[in-house]
């Protein structure tokens, strides 16, 4: 068995580890897939340096699915929220520093905060909720409001008014139930 | 035991640079014998007064022993690791009897054992290791130190005696073969407390790395690791069988 398939079958077992130094190896953008994969599971991990190994350019959007997976909310809210990784790379999307925080739920807010205002920007946000029960709505908003709090004045966010706005304003999407 | 008798007097013979130089041994020898049983006197003597020294280095608070022999000598033959056995003895003993002065510390203090550059011959690393055995240090670093008789199973059987180890920290220990691999990654699997572990540039050629990792993360055992550091240590991802 290659020995990255040992250690992402490792990582994905959540154990015990929270720091692991991989720095200066000959892993490549193949193992990095596998490490990446491994941390979509993995919530105990705060630490993975892996900087000069053998990987190039294109191994900065593997992990970022790891961490910030916006092809949907529902993949940013499934991404790793605790791993911060030290690769050649700086991991930032959106002016945020991926997984910064100790605390996952701030960097879980702050992503998912990250892709609505993205959304926002091109009035896109309301095609995600067009199946979403009115009733939920109140519940919507107000986690707007409270994710908006997690972004510390990131220039990148729009006001939570902006995202709320644009939800309200289109109320014919919603289903009622 | 720590001086009782006010009176000792490190009792191993220190030569000086000059006579060293009247000796069969090249500039090397000369050199490593005058650096190193000058370390070792000072540092029996300070374990024989009672004081660690190694202090405050990582955050305050922090005791350690450390043994900073010179960097970058070549491995010596016996005749120069004999010539500095009377030395080693002496800080073995002394190390021997340094427990009281780690029973007074408080139990969050981190205590290290640091070992730079060592080199032993087999009758030393025994004294040493027996040593070793008595003190509950939190922290063991070893760089370097590549004549370190009997290896790993020296490193596995210290850490099965110490059950306050916390964290093993190896810099530049490139000799390891398959036995000491196993040995060690068989220690770390059944310590207690041990929670970091560290192999900084221990393999830059061929499997080592590779066998290390394996032997650590395949295993039915729930390994208890919270950190683990292995730069420098996959030089070709193999498929191993």
């Amino acid at each position: 068995m290659n020995v990255c398939t040992l250690l992402s079958d490792y990582l994905a077992t959540n154990p015990r580890l929270k720091e692991l130094n991989l720095t200066d190896n000959s892993f490549d953008e193949s193992d990095a897939v596998l490490i990446a994969n491994a941390l979509r599971s993995n919530t105990t991990l705060r630490h993975l340096y892996i900087a000069e190994n053998r990987m190039g350019d294109d191994v900065f959007d593997v992990w970022c699915r790891a961490l910030y997976d916006e092809s949907s909310l529902n993949s940013v809210a499934d991404s790793n929220h605790h791993c911060y990784i030290d690769t050649d790379f700086l991991m930032m999307v959106h002016n945020m520093d991926l997984n910064e925080s100790e605390d996952r739920e701030i960097n879980r807010a702050h992503k998912i905060y990250s892709l609505l205002s993205s959304r926002n920007k091109t009035m896109t946000n309301v095609q995600d909720f067009g199946d979403v029960d009115v009733k939920l709505l109140p519940n919507i908003l107000e986690i707007v409001q409270k994710y908006s709090r997690s972004t510390g004045g990131d220039n990148f966010c729009v006001e939570a008014l902006s995202i709320v706005y644009e939800l309200c304003v289109d109320g014919t999407r919603y289903t009622r139930r | 035991m720590l001086i009782r008798n006010q009176n000792w007097e490190y009792p191993a013979r220190v030569y000086t640079y000059n006579e060293l130089l009247d000796t069969n041994y090249n500039d090397e020898g000369v050199n490593y014998i005058y650096h190193t049983s000058q370390v070792l006197k000072r540092s029996t003597e300070a374990l024989r007064r009672g004081e660690f020294t190694h202090q405050h280095v990582v955050k305050h608070g922090d005791k350690g022993i450390l043994l900073d022999i010179q960097e970058g000598v070549p491995s010596f033959a016996d005749d120069i690791n004999n010539e500095m056995s009377p030395h080693w003895r002496e800080f073995a003993a002394a190390l021997k009897h340094f427990k009281p002065a780690f029973d007074v510390l408080p139990d969050d203090c981190d205590t290290s054992i640091t070992f730079n550059n060592v080199q032993l011959n087999q009758e030393m690393t025994q004294l040493v290791e027996e040593a070793l055995m008595n003190l509950p240090f939190k922290i063991f670093a070893l760089c370097s130190s590549y004549r370190f008789h009997g290896g790993m199973s020296t490193i596995a059987q210290m850490m099965g005696s110490n059950r306050y180890l916390q964290k093993l920290d190896m810099y530049r220990i490139q000799d390891m073969d398959r036995h000491d691999i196993t040995n060690l990654c068989s220690a770390i699997h059944c310590h207690p407390s041990l929670v970091d572990v560290a192999f900084d540039h221990c393999f830059t050629s061929g499997w080592g790395g590779d066998e290390m990792l394996n032997s650590l993360l395949r295993t039915d055992n729930d390994l208890k690791l919270e950190r683990l550091s292995s730069p420098k240590t996959i030089c070709e991802v193999l498929i191993l069988a």
